[in-house]
């Protein structure tokens, strides 16, 4: 249990958890409902990415297209929407484009047998660039207020957002995949050593390419959920996200080599890195300030748990050489 | 001057990098090829400005160009690999 305690994860749930009482007593209008609702708003695009990002990350790949993705599908709603198509046909169509850029990316990677991060940025680019090709620099706003109410809206009268509910149902789905199947357990092994997976009769190719269709389908629902939250669709939407979903990633424990890290402490990730921005700009603390806030946090993210790892070894080195001298 | 100036850099020296043909995972390429690669894009971009072509393509056409780079790159080190083999069986 002691060994749980000292993981990096359960540090990084413990630190977030501090943030937010401390920031709830320190800071003005921090613990009210309105602010929880804004956060939670805040939240959803990168804790929706993070998961299938979590899952292709502990295989020791990467997917560097999600935000482009979101960009795509968002410029596409536009002009569906404009086209006169229906919403109720857009969104699972704007979901479904999102899975087809996937397969895109996993027919790359698995099936030609590429790196990944450099196919993931040649796609970063081109989707991005097909963004822009269907909507150019203008943006479409006339969305249905029953659509674009409901993704910033409240349950009820209450303070629980309605988007905190695909939030929580996403989590909990992937949570269980990751942690308690099989099919978890092999991600751990691909990222571990792939070759000695592959001998263990996982299929290692099939699974990393099912990976990226998930990653490219939830990519594009965070498209729909990001234009109706500011019912607008723009080529630029979510410009970057995906630099703030891998940084949330690795600050909740997932090491960027592969085979480590869980669904909660890249839960906790993600809501220490939006409360603390939020907190601070509340605080009146300027963006590009909290863009020095986000990225020292990347570095130590990295930097520390190396440190405890050489401190523990060194440690343990020198009390095998005691007990030897006795 | 301001402090954004070069704000999304790091997409077109990766770009250029790749595209001049060396790997990314390390172990190959030269600096002539990289210098190669980033005059190939910016010839590419002003070609297309030339030929009147709708700017929004660009970014598009640049992201295909990266992809194909690195399916070339593939291609050539599987056959490097393949007449190796051959060489190797004949020894």
């Amino acid at each position: 249990v002691l060994k749980k305690l000292g993981s990096w994860d359960a540090i990084i749930i413990v630190l977030t958890l501090i943030v937010l009482v401390v920031a709830s007593f320190t800071v003005d209008n921090f613990g009210t409902s309105r602010n929880f609702t804004f956060l939670v708003l805040d939240l959803m695009p990168i804790i929706l990415v993070a998961l299938p990002m979590t899952f292709i990350i502990i295989t020791g790949e990467i997917d560097l297209s999600v935000a482009s993705i979101l960009g795509l599908t968002s410029s596409l709603m536009g002009w569906f929407w404009n086209h006169d198509m229906s919403i109720q046909t857009i969104i699972p169509l704007c979901v479904l484009i999102g899975a087809v850029a996937g397969v895109l990316n996993g027919f790359l990677i698995t099936g030609l047998g590429l790196p990944s991060l450099a196919v993931t940025i040649g796609t970063l680019a081109l989707y991005r660039g097909l963004a822009l090709v269907v909507l150019g620099d203008s943006a479409v706003a006339d969305f249905p207020y029953n659509f674009t109410g409901w993704v910033t809206g409240t349950l009820g009268d209450g303070s629980i957002p309605n988007v905190l509910i695909p939030i929580i149902a996403l989590a909990v789905v992937f949570g269980i995949v990751l942690h308690a199947t099989p099919v978890g357990r092999s991600l751990y092994a691909i990222g571990a050593n792939a070759q000695a997976a592959h001998f263990s009769g996982i299929r290692v190719a099939r699974t990393k390419f099912w990976l990226y269709v998930v990653s490219g389908a939830v990519s594009g629902l965070v498209g729909v959920l990001w234009t109706l939250r500011y019912s607008s669709a723009r080529a630029d939407n979510g410009a970057g996200l995906e630099l703030a979903v891998v940084a949330a990633v690795l600050l909740g424990g997932v090491s960027i080599f592969g085979g480590k890290g869980s669904l909660p402490g890249v839960l906790a990730g993600v809501v220490l890195l939006t409360a603390l921005q939020n907190a601070l700009r509340l605080e009146d603390v300027s963006g590009q300030a909290l863009n020095i806030v986000t990225g020292a946090l990347l570095v130590l993210s990295v930097l520390l748990p190396n440190i405890v790892t050489t401190v523990r070894g060194n440690w343990q080195r020198r009390r095998l050489r005691q007990s030897a001298a006795q | 001057v301001d402090a954004s100036a070069g704000t999304g850099y790091e997409l077109n020296v990766v770009a250029a990098v790749v595209v001049g043909g060396v790997a990314v995972f390390g172990g190959s390429g030269t600096v002539w090829g990289a210098g190669l690669g980033a005059l190939l894009l910016t010839v590419i971009s002003s070609a297309l400005a030339v030929l009147d072509i709708n700017q929004f393509w660009q970014q598009a056409i640049v992201g295909a160009l990266i992809i194909l780079a690195i399916c070339a790159d593939r291609l050539v080190a599987v056959r490097i690999a393949r007449s190796l083999r051959k060489w190797d069986a004949r020894a």
